[in-house]
């Protein structure tokens, strides 16, 4: 019944609960006198001046709304990201780093093992090493008799001789 | 009738195009044919190297990863030819003195002499052709019967004497270094 007094001086009550409330009112003064104070309360509640809200609180509850929007955006775009790595660039990066493993391992195969040579191709490099070898081994040989028939007999001979014959005197004069 | 003429005639081309390049050696100013020498034996030569063309390009390739100067060298190479004899000590001077009118001949054809030593008992020669201001070709004889070995080698190409002389180093031949040297 106390529910229903607030519905009726809000006039929220139906047309025919309306009708049986005005009767049970006019029927008992009790419920009338409480409904006359009701209505007193609410009117002096709304003949109270409005209050402004002090421009700090605004600022404040201002502040605190954007920071939870903002916040909430970021994880919003961190969570769409992460969805987007794994689903996209995971597996490339995967890819990547198999291409890479397969290259590394490819070019440290090439250089750590050759491949064997035909016996024919490798039978011919030892022929040319075996030329080139003759080649580098006449020009020593055919230098050395250079050196010994040249050097030793016109340069070494010579002064030989004249050491010899300069101590040759000096013995003399000793004696 | 054309379309089954043309890529025979198209096939006969390209062989004997081929068969010119790989002739084509023979007119290098650098080149000797080493057959030459074979009238000047009774006997079959112990060694016998022919390497030229495709297959001197193999060997290059083959020794890139061995040796890269070597292989170097190599792709500049056009040609290398060995002989190897034995010879007796009767056909000696028979020898020596077919070698001396070869190598009139060569410095006819505008071959230096660049080492020539004669001995009692050996024969060694260097010679070199030069051609448009570098060495196209050298060829070496080493005649001495006292060690069973008379060796001729012919390289044709662009050659680095230095560089030879360098790499041979590393592929020393036995025979060659008991040559007898009076000190």
């Amino acid at each position: 019944m106390e529910a229903r007094v607030e519905a009726y001086l809000d006039d929220d009550l139906p047309v025919e609960e309306r009708v049986r409330f005005e009767q049970i009112l006019a029927g008992d003064t009790g419920w009338e006198a409480e409904v006359f104070l009701a209505r007193q309360i609410r009117d002096g509640l709304r003949a109270l001046p409005e209050l402004e809200c002090p421009p700090a609180v605004t600022e404040a509850v201002l502040t605190r709304t954007r920071r939870e929007v903002r916040d909430s955006w970021l994880e919003r775009f961190h969570a769409w990201m992460q969805q987007q790595f794994s689903a996209l660039w995971q597996p490339a990066l995967a890819m990547t780093v198999v291409v890479l493993l397969v290259v590394s391992v490819s070019l440290i195969g090439r250089s750590t093992s050759p491949p064997p040579p035909d016996p024919a191709v490798a039978q011919a490099l030892a022929d040319v090493k075996m030329a080139l070898g003759y080649v580098s081994q006449a020009s020593r040989q055919t230098g050395k008799v250079v050196r010994n028939d040249v050097i030793a007999e016109r340069v070494v001979g010579p002064v030989q001789n004249a050491l010899n014959a300069r101590q040759q005197p000096s013995d003399d004069t000793q004696r | 009738m054309w379309k089954r003429i043309l890529p025979c005639a198209l096939l006969l081309l390209a062989l004997t195009s081929a068969a010119w390049a790989q002739d084509d050696i023979t007119r290098d100013p650098g080149y000797i044919d080493l057959d030459q020498v074979e009238d000047w034996f009774d006997k079959e030569p112990t060694i016998i190297v022919n390497v030229k063309g495709a297959l001197l390009d193999l060997v290059a390739e083959a020794s890139r990863y061995e040796d890269p100067e070597l292989a170097d060298m190599l792709r500049k190479l056009k040609s290398v030819q060995v002989r190897g004899y034995d010879m007796r000590w009767a056909d000696f001077d028979n020898i020596q003195e077919r070698a001396r009118t070869m190598v009139r001949r060569l410095e006819d054809q505008g071959w230096d002499t660049v080492v020539r030593v004669r001995d009692d008992d050996e024969d060694v020669n260097i010679h070199v052709r030069e051609n448009d201001g570098a060495i196209a070709g050298m060829f070496v004889m080493v005649i001495s019967p006292d060690d069973d070995e008379t060796v001729f080698v012919s390289i044709v190409g662009e050659i680095d004497p230095e560089q030879i002389g360098r790499l041979g180093r590393k592929f020393d031949i036995d025979p060659l270094d008991d040559m007898s040297v009076d000190y």
